[in-house]
């Protein structure tokens, strides 16, 4: 069964991008959000495995939204600043520059395992 | 004083003391009123004469000299009944308490002289109204006319009908007195209460007096050889009171000779509390105008806006020729002692003249001050937007282009075309690098999103030197921690560049409205902020925002490097 992802980003055209990226890395994309408020409520509608959540959100930030979300949630943050811009702490986070194919298929192969 | 003021003045001088002693000694001689108060009704003409007479003199704008002078005249009219002729009774009699009439007027319109108001001006006119109702009793007496001249008309039951109507309307006339003194009591400021203070104190004991006087005779009846003292007291009192006013005022003009030297030995940013001790406002302000503007400034050098004149304020301009160099807001009772104002002006001229310029460097610094905190913070704020605009515009594009060349490299199946897109990935990444770094130094997201303390942690986990961070408190103004966040970072990096430290420490907290964020090293020490353009660039930063920057560097005990910036 393939992991369900839900992307949530402010900027369109990373989305677009993203969206393509994970479908061919082998996940699900089940849907998009541009803000924290329509995340929240994609994620209590879609329950996907995965949320992809920016780091800084029109509405907020995405670190606050992270610790918000359902615990059955896993979430990987990601942003277009470094992790030491960010205060991230022990939170999953990948630079965007980093989402690789390659990277993305390892994380759905050990996902489906 | 004018020629027809000054004639009627001299004439007073001249009749005064001739009406003195021709109805005070009649009085007295022929028996009608108890010789035990002879003392106190010769005190009462004289004095209130004698006081006319100065008062007048001295203020002769002001007609409370005038009014109390007639007072004393009339005082001594009454006594003239005493003679043994009938039109010298007929004369007295109807004179007799018309004193208290012009009293109460000059009470009533004490401090000017004027009564101003309508009311009072209709509640005086009445009052004199009771001085026909004396005529009227004079005329109607039980008496033949070889005794009293003026009796006309024998009507004893509309005499007494009179004598009540007379003695009930003094009483109120008193009451009405009373209450209009308290009130202005009650609405006076401490200057004005210190003008009125003891005339009104007198005024209030000679209404109370008349008023009791009054309803003790409508009860029990006036009997001869009976004689009520306080009223004769008041009487008495009220010239003195006048003439206490006039000294206390010509004594705080002896305090300006005090007032020039207090300032010579205090200095700058005294002047306000100087004139207000001086002319007993304690409210007093003094706004110094600056040159070739029409604004004032406090001794500050604040924008001082100069409140509308009303009842109870008044400003004074003071100059040097046609120059204003002051305004002084004053309360509006401290009009009615020109001469007072004017010499406490003119003494001070130069200090105020040294005050202002004083004033006006400081409303410059100020200004200056607040053109450097408006310029670094237009800087920050265009630094911030200049690195929202990197990472919502061009950083972004350029993720997506990284998105798109690795998913066509994952595409395409010729070795060299897949090996073009991977050096193009590889750039694409440098750029994408570099593009942060430029974006982390012209502004760095972190201290925006998560404050300094985040930021502090961040910059220390970068350094290659162990760095402690402590931090106690919340956040700061924005402008307190960008300008917090470049001293930690320029210290962190001069401890990597020069102090050979071991280990380094950060600490910020807040202390006493301040922002302390100090950067410690146990290094070499030896640090000059005289020394290149960045600690001294980033005292010009923190004396922007009214902070300073301290700079501990001894040689060999490391250095220490310390912001203190109000955030309050």
């Amino acid at each position: 069964m393939r992991t369900t992802v839900l992307i949530v980003d402010d900027h369109p055209s990373f989305r677009r991008l993203a969206r393509r990226l994970f479908e061919e890395a082998g996940f699900t994309v089940v849907g998009e959000a541009g803000d924290g408020r329509s995340a929240v409520a994609s994620v209590l509608a879609l329950k996907p495995d995965l949320v992809l959540l920016d780091v800084m959100l029109p509405d907020g930030s995405g670190i606050e939204l992270a610790d918000r979300l359902p615990p059955s949630t896993a979430v990987l943050l990601v942003s277009s600043r470094s992790a030491d811009d960010l205060a991230i702490g022990s939170r999953r986070f990948m630079r965007k520059d980093e989402l690789t194919l390659d990277r993305l298929r390892a994380v759905a192969a050990g996902a489906g395992e | 004083m004018t020629p027809r003021a000054r004639l009627a003045w001299f004439v007073l001088l001249v009749a005064g003391p001739a009406f003195v002693v021709f109805g005070e000694l009649g009085f007295w001689l022929n028996g009608i009123a108890p010789r035990e108060t002879f003392p106190l009704d010769l005190g009462v003409s004289s004095l209130a004469i004698a006081s006319g007479l100065v008062l007048w003199r001295l203020r002769p704008e002001n007609r409370t000299g005038l009014l109390l002078g007639v007072a004393g005249i009339l005082w001594t009219i009454g006594g003239i009944r005493a003679y043994r002729n009938a039109w010298a009774f007929g004369v007295g009699q109807c004179f007799d308490g018309s004193q208290d009439l012009v009293l109460a007027h000059l009470l009533i319109a004490y401090p000017s002289g004027r009564l101003g108001h309508r009311s009072l001006r209709v509640l005086v006119t009445a009052g004199y109204g009771l001085f026909v109702v004396g005529v009227l009793e004079t005329i109607t007496m039980d008496l033949p006319r070889r005794v009293n001249a003026f009796a006309v008309w024998h009507a004893p039951a509309l005499h007494g009908t009179l004598s009540t109507i007379g003695s009930v309307g003094a009483g109120m006339y008193a009451t009405t007195g009373i209450a209009i003194i308290g009130r202005r009591w009650l609405r006076a400021g401490y200057s004005r209460r210190r003008v009125l203070g003891p005339v009104l104190l007198a005024a209030l004991f000679f209404a109370l007096a008349v008023a009791v006087d009054e309803v003790v005779q409508a009860i029990v009846g006036s009997e001869p050889g009976i004689v009520f003292f306080p009223p004769l007291v008041a009487r008495l009192l009220i010239p003195v009171a006048f003439l206490f006013g006039l000294a206390r005022s010509r004594l705080d003009r002896l305090v300006v000779g005090d007032l020039v030297l207090e300032l010579d030995a205090s200095g700058a940013g005294t002047m306000q509390a100087a004139l207000a001790r001086a002319l007993h406002d304690p409210g007093l302000q003094v706004g110094y105008r600056l040159d070739d503007r029409d604004e004032f400034v406090d001794s500050e050098g604040e924008p001082l806006v100069l409140p509308v004149e009303d009842a109870d304020h008044a400003i004074t301009y003071v100059g040097r020729g046609d120059a204003q160099l002051a305004a002084i807001v004053h309360e509006r009772a401290l009009l009615e002692q020109p001469s007072l104002i004017e010499a406490v002006s003119a003494a001070v001229g130069l200090a105020l003249d040294n005050e202002r310029l004083h004033a006006q460097l400081r409303n410059q610094l100020q200004v200056l001050r607040a053109s450097r905190a408006r310029l670094v913070r237009t800087a920050d704020s265009e630094r911030r937007r200049l690195e929202r605009d990197l990472h919502d515009g061009a950083q972004q594009r350029l993720l997506a282009l990284g998105l798109a060349l690795n998913m066509l490299r994952a595409r395409v199946e010729d070795a060299e075309s897949a090996q073009l897109l991977a050096e193009a990935e590889e750039e694409l990444a440098t750029a994408v690098s570099e593009l942060r770094e430029l974006a982390r130094g012209i502004h760095p997201a972190i201290l925006t999103d998560q404050g300094l303390a985040a930021a502090a942690r961040t910059l220390a986990s970068r350094s290659a030197v162990p760095v402690e961070v402590v931090v106690n408190g919340g956040r700061f103004p924005p402008a307190v921690e960008t300008a917090g966040y470049y001293v930690i970072a320029e210290a962190l990096a001069n401890v990597m560049r020069y102090a050979h430290a071991g280990r380094a420490r950060i600490e910020i907290r807040e202390a006493a409205g301040l922002a302390l964020i100090e950067v410690s090293d146990d290094g070499v020490g030896g640090a000059d902020s005289r020394r290149g353009t960045g600690l001294a660039g980033l005292a010009d930063r923190v004396g922007a925002l009214d902070g300073r920057l301290v700079v501990e560097s001894a040689a060999g005990t490391g250095t220490t490097v310390r912001a203190e910036i109000p955030c309050a």
